[in-house]
């Protein structure tokens, strides 16, 4: 049996920086995968980052992985999202050239002398006493290693829909992986049902671009620390803008008995924040028209991404609604949209180093885990292998605080809270969103990539001397007396009289530091109150949820299972009705002064701290 | 919750009816337990007649008896009602007899609103009302903990509460899907003041209702000899304080409590003010000056004419309402004028002093400290958000509105499970 030190499964966005971190960190890897061709497929829309996203790939990439990079290389078109309203939400999203993607992450793997792809289907894991030992293929083949990392995305048991129309599947050109499923139950995971969707591809030759909206792209950026800006070639496509219309509307209403959805012949769940088209006419009567963004799939590809259409509706009504919209009267489809419905695992399974609680060795990552997009996947791609290269060589995991990174975020969200749709990382889902941008990823994770290997000492050097010209600055504007006036609005660094020089993403980054050092100092006071005063509320030690009346049964359960010890702690956990954080309150502050046999009866008398050794309880 | 507990829900004082309530499974058996007459099983929501009786089976009062089975009752639990004779005496027999059963027990206060809480009968906002209204002493603190009862209170904060979560959802929205919503479509600015105005009102109220919880404190002083005692014995109407024609007769704080127009107050009396006092007099001083830090509100007494502003000097106009007295021995002069010896100007002085502590008809609402501290929090959020929505950016706005609604959620006692991402997705059509 050939052995490895860790196995990868499936080299989608979560598998290649899984492959690639485990390979740098020096470690003999063996990545499988169904198809070598289809390794790092957009299986979707071909842009990379966007908000929350964007910053996912900035974490990403300090930390050493490889998708801003690729981006670069790929990169078509560049759009700056939410440019006025706030460095902190401010987001970078780069269209790419499909195949060029898929080549420039093709290209990374193979510069790892130590990775090694084989092509296969793996249909089983292989475990001894609680501990992943390898897998085995489905052509019969075992492979050993010592960590696997599995990152099958849409691919467990998947089902395609078209309209009525079912196929299996995890996406149009690939099969469906269908051992891996039942070997995980084996093992002792849970595994759910989701659903997501993606809109039909258009023939650019078909559209009439003159009808619609140009969008030209900004002026190339680096979205990675590695790419000099020099280096990057001029923008190769122009997307542009168009409506739905009352015709639009009035053919998919006319057609909802058709859709799979309306029709409930898909079960799983999919995410709120990607409705399909029927589903928003459905849901948004009021709204006249809705926006499509139309985006060329490469520079000389025959193909268009539209997003803002996505839909299962039967092919005959697809083409029949697309024509009713501004600019596309005569277009040709290439592929209809579909839906995919897959099992995913639960992420509430997992350490927070992504490792399975139940399984030792064995990590899971990206859509498997239950969350959407090829951002969310890559970064638990990194930590997964990250943690199981680190894992293999004996040295302590890396896991990051939710102060850190938004990448951290979505681990801690997704092992503490779990999922109930697919999970997609938002900016507000963070309560340190100020201080987590874009533009300091740098300076929040180089050194953590650094110290686990994956940066060099060069990069890491790098960073650090950019600091220093950062913090330069700020000493140079306090010892000035300018930093109120650099707090000004529409104040910049360039107008201050004897300002230090520095590139523009360093003068940015000091402008930021100063301008937003109240709001930042103000929002940790508030949360540091908010804590102080209801962290302090202590509930009893021994309260027994389960003799509450009046609360939902699945309050219950969840209070139970986490065992909240403060009001605080009530109040963060999610998906309680708000009955059961009043309710802790009321427990909390009442009085204690008489009828202890009956006023006990909401749980056992709270103890004094010191009694617990008393004999009597 | 297997108990079943018995109170007497009628007031100490006699009166035509009073009431013995149950709530809880073994509420009819008990009853039936000491009375003759009710059908077995009772009709629900229906007056019966019956007879309580004495251990010894003779009859102790004629009455109705109306049963309200669960869920459907004040509790959620069956209530029972017995209606008799209101004499203290019976209904405290009736009562004891109850008790006979051995899963009754006497009632805890607030103890039937903890069970209609708890069932989700009320909400948090009239369960505490439940419990200012136990402890009002004035008519406009019964008043105010009734309206919080009748849900004044709670559909107030809902007000605010759901206001903030659109306005949130609203700015989340831009700032997650840009594309989605474009600065044009966003009216944080008028929403946002429409938010503090509504805050503001609330904390006024608030104040209005700490007045009505703890009964504030006006405070005489001035000059010795000003006729202060004799103004706080006019007030009362009773002769409470010594008056006499020497200067310093009173030492003591002389404290009484006084209802007008509904509103509770401690009208307290001081020695008077005077340099070079002696040893006790000066003690006294020092107890007069110390009440009147803690005063709501001052009364600055000086007679008619005299210089008034050393005396005004000891405290801040805002906290203070100059009262000339003894207006009958000088004919002009500044502050309110009041003539003692025969009451004129008195009724003048209680509407004035009524005005400046309780300034609005406002009932007010009634709120723990606790909650008033929050509400501070989440105006001052409310403040920053404008600003920030004036001189910086929409994402510092946003964190300001997240901070307030964690404020807002503190005080309503709410908040558990709410994330300002559903209500993004109720509300907006957003995604790809
Ligand atoms: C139809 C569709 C629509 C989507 N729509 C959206 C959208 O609207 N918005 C959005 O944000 N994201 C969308 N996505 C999600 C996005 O494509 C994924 O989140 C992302 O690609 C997940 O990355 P991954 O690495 O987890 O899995 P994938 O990119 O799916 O990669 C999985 C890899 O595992 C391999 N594999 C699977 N099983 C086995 C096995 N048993 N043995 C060996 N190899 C195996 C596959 O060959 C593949 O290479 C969509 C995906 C699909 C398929
Ligand atoms: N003419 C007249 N005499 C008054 C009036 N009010 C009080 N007096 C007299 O003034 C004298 C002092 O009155 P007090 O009420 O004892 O005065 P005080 O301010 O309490 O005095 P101290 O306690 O000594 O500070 C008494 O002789 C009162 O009868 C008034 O309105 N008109
Ligand atoms: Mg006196």
């Amino acid at each position: 049996m050939d052995r490895a030190d860790v196995i990868v499964v499936g080299l989608g966005h979560a598998g290649c920086e899984a492959a690639l971190a485990c390979a740098r960190l020096g470690l003999d890897v063996v990545a499988v995968t169904l198809k070598a061709e289809r390794i790092a497929v957009m299986s979707c829309n071909p842009a990379i980052g966007g908000t929350a996203k964007g910053h996912l790939v900035r974490e990403l990439d300090a930390l050493g992985g490889e998708m801003a990079r690729a981006a670069d290389l790929a990169g078509t078109h560049q759009v700056t999202l939410n440019a006025s309203r706030g460095p902190a939400v401010r987001a970078t999203r780069v269209l790419c050239d499909r195949d060029a993607y898929a080549r420039a992450m093709q290209g990374a793997l193979a510069a790892e002398p130590t990775l090694h792809v084989l092509e296969g289907e793996v249909a089983a894991l292989l475990s001894e006493g609680g501990r992943v030992t390898g897998v085995a293929l489905a052509s019969g083949q075992q492979l050993a290693a010592r960590a696997v990392v599995v990152t099958t995305g849409t691919f467990l048991q998947a089902l395609m829909h078209v309209g009525a129309e079912q196929s299996v599947g995890g996406r149009l050109g690939d099969a469906a992986a269908t051992g891996l499923s039942a070997s995980l139950r084996a093992l002792g995971l849970t595994l759910g049902r989701f659903k997501t969707g993606t809109p039909p591809r258009l023939r650019r030759d078909s559209i009439d671009w003159a009808r619609c909206t140009p969008q030209p792209s900004e002026a190339r950026r680096p979205f990675s620390l590695r790419t000099d800006a020099a280096t990057l070639p001029a923008p190769t496509v122009t997307c542009a803008i168009t409506h739905t219309s009352a015709a639009t509307h009035a053919v998919l209403r006319e057609n909802l008995h058709r859709s799979p959805l309306f029709q409930g012949a898909i079960t799983g769940r999919g995410p709120r924040y990607c409705p399909s088209l029927e589903d928003k006419v459905v849901r948004f009567p009021e709204k006249g028209r809705h926006t499509l963004f139309l985006e060329p799939e490469g520079p000389n590809s025959p193909l268009v991404y539209p997003a803002g259409v996505s839909t299962s509706l039967p092919a005959d009504v697809q083409l029949r609604f697309l024509r009713t919209i501004v600019g596309l009267e005569a277009v040709e489809v290439e592929r209809f949209g579909y839906a995919v419905e897959y099992d995913f695992a639960p992420p509430t399974q997992l350490r927070p180093t992504l490792e399975c609680k139940a399984v030792g060795g064995l990590f899971l990552a990206g859509q498997l885990n239950g969350t959407s997009g090829y951002e969310e996947a890559a970064f638990q791609g990194l930590l997964a292998g990250l943690n199981a290269g680190l894992q293999v060589r004996g040295a302590p995991p890396l896991v990051l605080g939710r102060h850190e990174a938004h990448g951290a975020v979505l681990l801690d969200e997704l092992v503490t809270h779990g999922v109930d749709e697919p999970f997609r990382m938002f900016t507000s889902r963070s309560e340190h969103r100020l201080t987590l941008r874009e533009g300091n990823a740098e300076w929040r994770l180089r050194a953590h990539g650094h110290r686990a290997g994956l940066v060099k000492a060069a990069e890491h050097q790098r960073t650090l001397a950019r600091r220093a010209r950062v913090d330069a600055a700020l000493g140079w504007l306090s010892a000035a007396r300018l930093e109120s006036t650099l707090q000004r609005p529409g104040v910049r660094l360039h107008d201050l009289p004897g300002h230090p020089d520095l590139p523009g993403d360093l003068a940015d980054e000091v402008e930021t530091e100063v301008k937003y050092r109240g709001y930042v100092a103000m929002a940790l006071a508030s949360r540091d109150r908010l804590s102080r005063t209801e962290d302090a509320v202590a509930l009893p030690e021994d309260m027994v949820w389960a003799e509450v009346p009046g609360l939902s049964a699945e309050s219950r359960e969840t209070l139970t299972r986490l065992g909240p010890r403060t009001v605080g702690d009530v109040r963060r956990l999610r998906g309680l009705d708000p009955a059961a954080l009043e309710l802790a309150l009321l427990y909390a502050l009442r009085p204690v002064s008489r009828g202890t046999p009956h006023g006990g009866k909401l749980g056992k008398t709270p103890r004094p701290p010191e009694s617990s050794t008393n004999p009597e309880s | 919750m297997s108990s079943t507990i018995v109170a007497i829900a009628t007031g100490p004082a006699t009166g035509a009816v009073g009431i013995v309530r149950l709530s809880g499974p073994a509420a009819v058996d008990a009853v039936a337990a000491i009375t003759r007459g009710l059908p077995s099983p009772p009709t629900p929501r229906f007056a019966h007649r019956v007879t309580v009786v004495a251990a010894d089976g003779a009859a102790l009062d004629d009455g109705l008896c109306l049963v309200f089975p669960a869920p459907r009752s004040l509790t959620g639990e069956t209530v029972v009602e017995l209606q008799l004779h209101g004499s203290p005496r019976l209904l405290a027999l009736v009562q004891a007899r109850l008790l006979e059963h051995p899963t009754v027990r006497l009632a805890d206060p607030g103890e039937f609103t903890r069970r209609a809480w708890v069932n989700g009968k009320v909400d948090l906002t009239r369960a505490q009302a439940v419990a200012a209204l136990v402890e009002a002493r004035s008519e406009r603190a019964v008043r105010a903990a009734a309206a919080a009862l009748g849900g004044a209170t709670a559909s107030r904060l809902g007000g605010l509460e759901r206001a903030l979560r659109a306005l949130h959802a609203e700015v989340e929205a831009a700032l997650e899907f840009p594309q989605d919503v474009e600065d044009h479509e966003l009216t944080v600015a008028p929403r946002l003041a429409a938010l503090r105005a509504d805050a503001e009102a609330l904390a006024t109220a608030a104040g209005a209702g700490a007045l009505l919880s703890r009964e504030p404190a006006v405070v005489l002083y001035g000059p010795v000899n000003a006729g202060k005692s004799t103004l706080f014995n006019a007030l009362l109407g009773e002769e409470r304080a010594l008056v006499d024609p020497s200067p310093g007769t009173t030492r003591d704080v002389l404290e009484a409590r006084v209802e007008w127009q509904g509103l509770g107050l401690q009208l307290k009396d001081t020695a008077g003010l005077r340099d070079g006092a002696q040893a006790l007099e000066a003690r006294g001083i020092a107890r007069g000056r110390a009440a009147l830090d803690e005063a709501a509100l001052a009364v600055c007494v000086v007679p008619a004419g005299a210089a008034r502003a050393p005396w005004e000097a000891e405290v801040l106009a805002e906290r203070r309402l100059d009262v000339a007295s003894k207006s009958d021995l000088h004919a002009e002069g500044p502050g309110l004028r009041v003539h003692q010896h025969d009451g004129k100007g008195l009724e003048a002085l209680r509407r004035a002093i009524v005005a400046r502590l309780a300034p609005t008809a406002d009932l007010g609402v009634l709120l723990s400290d606790r909650q008033r501290a929050s509400l501070e929090q989440l105006r001052a959020h409310l403040g920053a958000a404008a600003e920030a929505e004036r001189l910086s950016t929409l994402e510092v706005v946003a964190g300001e509105l997240a901070l307030a609604s964690a404020a807002l959620a503190e005080l309503t006692g709410t908040g558990a499970g709410r994330d300002v991402l559903d209500e993004v997705f109720a509300r907006f059509c957003i995604g790809k």
